[in-house]
């Protein structure tokens, strides 16, 4: 209680410095609990599932095609599964990321919905409100969320009521669903998400019992292994299973990797096309917990600084009350009470400040970020903080200001050159970090711009893609409609747009090894796109371009191999043909382009052009005015689709999405390297504003005799410029390594320019000589008698 | 009380050693009042610090109540701190965020008194002292002299048997100077070892005994 009342008394005394060192400390505390409790919650996902650590997904990957795996695979994977003894549970399902559904007279689009059998139930355990899981193997039956349920029935009992399917990813026209029961919403921390689970019997039945004999890959495969199984070898298991069926010698790849991986890693880790769910494996959580422990540093460090540099003042206070017969432990017991406050303040405001933020760091980050106040992960930092703190304090006071010096030379004020060496050495350490914050910045901002204005090798602007999926009608018939129309320059059909998963064939039968990509699409697409083409053997006279268009890098490939077009097409024309199959035939060459995604390097591509067909699935539609061309699609969409919903998007946002984790992640980067930068300043500043207090006498006594200010600014500076330069060097390395690191992840890189180190040093610099010179400069316009009578 | 043999206190520099005290010999009994005098660098405070466990000697011996003072533990010394030393300051050395009262009941605190009759002694004091008045402000709110009154206040606080002063009218002017030496006489007669460094001819007639040091030897007691 008697220390108490001092010291409150003594905060409010020097309240600026009390404030710098409780809000840079609540600063640091909110930055590393924003941080690592999002990368703790990003972590904890699927973990909630029992035995969620023998749960795998099975991939089957057509050889040469490891950089763009699938997360689905094929059907042949589930009957494997009732072979291998180590296989608990095998479940496959299928997603559908948007569907359209009707209840009543209504047709309305649907997100997630996926066809489940009794297994997905219980390996994902489903929790019925109402029903009875199992009517799930009854054919067409479904099962909806409980916030499905409440949007469309309210407070009603829903089961019994059917809704009609009206088309999913590949199929249309389901026909009616019972609803038999209402299941709770998806766990938030699960990598999927369902609002519908229908059965795989019924209208879907047929589509599953082919599942095995085909190569299509459609389905989602799960096994729950026994405790203690290898997946590897069951992974083994899968692959001897397929190399003995029927299905291997069918037209397509012959060889598939099969692999099992772990559940626990797909929202962190997972790569694959036709995820469930976006995975935040580029959001580098390893990046994070780095960022948030280099920001609790800087801002513990900071705290202890300002804390010993306060002490180092006050130590004639704690000679005396050695001298009135205080012992060590009660000086020490009195020194970390104060720390103890200003700790518990600090922590204080940082919980309510994360509390009233909370909404904002989700907007600004676009994270799902939310503070459990009963994890460990709270108290735990909060201990660890508190720890820290009373922990440098103490070893600081007892080591250098009550042992080593006697009570006499702490009176006196002889002991200020023990002080100072820690907290020049603790100055150093934070001036390195705000070095490495700055170049890390400049660099990943350097990369994300260089990522985002790289040559796609098509024109991405202006660009919007029409979802079409009625094929009833000739879509042919919708794009001459189109194009007629001032605003609308050209209209072109695909299968797939940029970023959407591609197919693959085998490259066996032109004599290379693995697989490329292709598309279906038509010529007007290339035109659409603006895809230019290097070599173009298209007849000028054909009224439809058929055949395949390659791009340069297979092209390249192909040359190198037989040398001409002439030779190749002798070496495929000997092949033996499969039944079903067609020989290739080559129209042109298309510069190199990224279809799939800028992590990736450009592979081997091919569009397959013709007319018709499933290639409308996309229409994308190049328009040269923004209004009047949306205006257009709308008029003809409503004219030639009555009564359908227009599903568009904006290609040049759809590229701009796969670079959401960087943008995001330079976002996070930015603020949070501001934050750091923002503590060592105050850092820097409390530092400079203590020196030059100790040496107000000495300012004093040099200006009596004739020192300018502008030569005392030079001195007090140039101790401080030793220290950054020292820290420059001990940064530079160790930030050229972080970053050399951080770029492997990306197949396009920008150079890592000297100019980053040099510009971060220099800001470095700037700022340290901004602080110390605003110090030094009151210090050393101050009357020297003043200054002279300080003691 | 106090016996001090051949004392020697230096510092080493490197390839030399500065000597602070040499040879120092003194005994003071209960209830003098010693003045130690000296031109500057004399070793007078270092030798007040030797008596006052503030500092210690490097060779010699150093009798205080006829206990060896070199074997004693930290622990003692607090103790002695506590109950039997009281330290007055040229500098006053009161604490800046303590008002009058506050600093006065600073070494009860320590010497872990009950409230009631901690605010029983800190009550005498400032009677004694006539400071009642003042006891809500704080140093910087005090002229000097007050200051110094406040410093004697909480040396004595705890009624030691040994009070050693440092210059304690050395930051005073004469008037607000006499008056600090006048309580300081007034304290011996009551019973108490008084130790004081002074420069000042004046104030050392205060005492029964001037101790005279000339670099580090003690040149003269009478």
């Amino acid at each position: 209680m008697y220390n108490l009342k001092i010291t409150i008394r003594r905060l409010f005394k020097d309240k600026a410095f009390s404030l710098i060192n409780i809000f840079g400390l609540a600063i640091g505390i909110s930055s590393f609990l924003v941080l690592f409790i999002h990368v703790s919650n990003e972590k904890s996902f699927d973990k909630h599932f029992t035995d969620h650590e023998n749960i795998y997904r099975v991939t089957s990957i057509p050889g040469g095609l490891e950089n763009a795996a699938w997360a689905r695979s094929m059907g042949i994977v589930y009957t494997a599964s009732e072979e291998i003894p180590e296989v608990e549970l095998a479940t496959q399902f299928t997603h559908c990321e948007e569907g359209t559904i009707k209840m009543g007279e209504t047709s309305i689009s649907q997100k997630d919905i996926m066809s489940v059998d009794e297994a997905f139930m219980q390996l994902f355990e489903v929790e019925p409100l109402v029903g009875n899981l199992s009517e799930i193997s009854k054919p067409n039956t479904v099962f909806v969320t409980e916030d499905f349920a409440r949007k469309y029935y309210g407070n009603l009992n829903p089961v019994g009521q059917t809704i009609k399917i009206e088309a999913l990813q590949y199929t249309r026209d389901l026909g009616d669903y019972e609803i038999r029961g209402v299941v709770k919403n998806t766990h938030p921390k699960t990598h999927f998400r369902y609002e519908l689970l229908i059965s795989q019997k019924g209208a879907l039945q047929e589509r599953f019992v082919s599942l095995p004999d085909r190569k299509i890959q459609w389905t989602y495969n799960y096994f729950k292994l026994q405790k203690d199984a290898d997946p590897q070898l069951v992974a083994e298991k899968v692959a001897a299973f397929y190399d003995n069926s029927n299905l291997k010698t069918t037209p397509g790849p012959q060889e598939y990797g099969f692999a099992l991986f772990p559940m626990d890693d797909i929202h962190l880790k997972s790569d694959y096309r036709f995820e469930l769910r976006e995975s935040s494996s580029k959001i580098n959580i390893g990046l994070f917990i780095l960022i948030s422990f280099v920001i609790l540093t800087i801002s513990l460090l900071n705290f202890t600084n300002l804390s010993i540099a306060k002490l180092i003042k006050r130590s004639k206070e704690l000679g005396l009350k050695k001298s009135i017969g205080a012992t060590k432990s009660q000086l020490v017991k009195q020194v970390l009470m104060e720390v103890f406050l200003v700790c518990v303040m600090a922590i204080g405001i940082s919980l309510l400040a994360i509390e009233s933020l909370k909404p904002m760091i989700n907007r600004l980050f676009e994270i799902e970020f939310d503070i459990y106040f009963s994890e460990p992960v709270v108290y735990l930092t909060i201990t660890g903080v508190l720890f820290t703190c009373l922990l440098l304090t103490a070893v600081f006071v007892a080591a250098f200001l009550l042992a080593r010096s006697s009570a006499i030379d702490i009176l006196s004020g002889r002991n200020n050159f023990s002080g100072s060496y820690v907290l020049k050495s603790l100055l150093v350490v934070q001036v390195t970090i705000v070095i490495i914050l700055i170049s890390g910045t400049f660099l990943v901002n350097k990369q994300i711009s260089f990522v985002l204005n790289k040559p796609l090798g098509f024109d991405k602007e202006n660009v919007v893609v029409i979802r079409v999926k009625d094929f009833s009608k000739d879509p042919a018939v919708f794009a001459r409609e189109l194009e007629k129309q001032s605003a609308i320059e050209s209209v072109g059909f695909t299968q797939q747009h940029f970023g959407y998963p591609a197919q693959g064939f085998g490259l066996e039968g032109l004599g290379l090894d693995g697989t490329a990509e292709f598309v279906f699409a038509n010529y007007d697409y290339l035109k659409t796109m603006n895809i230019k083409l290097v070599h173009n053997w298209i007849k000028p006279d054909a009224d439809t371009v058929r055949g395949m268009v390659i791009n340069n890098h297979l092209y390249q490939r192909l040359m190198e191999r037989h040398g001409s077009m002439e030779n190749l097409l002798a070496y495929s024309n000997a092949q033996p043909l499969e039944p079903g199959e067609t020989r290739i035939n080559y129209i042109g060459v298309a510069e190199d382009f990224n279809y799939s995604s800028a992590h990736e390097s450009i592979g081997d591509f091919a569009f397959w052009l013709d007319e018709g067909g499933n290639r409308a699935r996309f229409t994308h539609v190049r328009i040269n005015n923004l209004h009047a061309g949306m205006e257009a699609i709308k008029n003809t969409w409503n004219e030639y689709y009555p009564n359908q919903e227009l599903d568009y998007f904006f290609i040049d946002e759809k590229i701009a999405q796969q670079y959401k984790a960087e943008t995001i992640l330079s976002r996070i980067l930015f603020a949070f390297s501001t934050i750091g930068i923002f503590i060592s300043i105050i850092g820097i500043s409390a530092l400079a504003l203590f020196i030059s207090q100790q040496r107000t006498k000495e300012i004093g006594i040099r200006k009596v005799n004739g020192a300018t200010v502008s030569e005392i600014l030079g001195l007090l500076n140039q101790s401080f410029v030793k220290w950054v330069l020292i820290a420059f060097v001990i940064a530079t390395p160790l930030a050229f390594y972080a970053m050399s690191k951080w770029l492997e992840n990306f197949a396009y890189k920008t150079s890592m320019s000297w100019w980053i180190f040099a510009l971060a040093g220099v800001l470095a610099l700037v700022i340290a000589l901004i602080t110390v010179t605003w110090h030094s400069w009151r210090s050393a316009t101050r009357n020297p008698v003043e200054s002279l009578r300080y003691e | 009380m106090i016996q001090l043999k051949n004392i020697d206190k230096y510092y080493d520099a490197k390839f030399q050693r500065t000597f602070v005290l040499k040879g120092v010999n003194l005994d003071i009994d209960q209830g003098e009042f010693v003045s130690i005098m000296g031109p500057s660098g004399a070793g007078k405070s270092t030798l007040l610090n030797i008596i006052g466990f503030l500092d210690e000697p490097n060779e010699g011996e150093y009798l205080f109540l006829d206990q060896p003072a070199n074997q004693l533990k930290e622990k003692q010394k607090v103790q002695y701190h506590r109950s039997h030393i009281g330290f007055i300051f040229q500098a006053f050395h009161l604490i800046e965020e303590m008002n009058v009262y506050e600093n006065i009941e600073t070494p009860l605190v320590y010497r872990g008194v009950k409230g009631k009759e901690r605010k029983a002694m800190v009550a005498e004091m400032l009677d004694r002292f006539n400071i009642v008045a003042k006891k809500d402000l704080f140093p910087s709110q005090l002229s000097g002299g007050q200051q110094q009154l406040v410093a004697i206040a909480r040396a004595i606080v705890g009624s030691p048997k040994l009070l050693l002063a440092d210059e304690p009218t050395g930051n005073l002017h004469s008037e607000q100077g006499q008056m600090i030496m006048e309580l300081l006489k007034k304290l011996n007669d009551e019973g108490m070892t008084i130790i004081q460094v002074t420069h000042s001819e004046e104030n050392a007639k205060y005492g029964n005994r001037i101790v005279r040091l000339k670099d580090g030897y003690l040149k003269e007691d009478e």
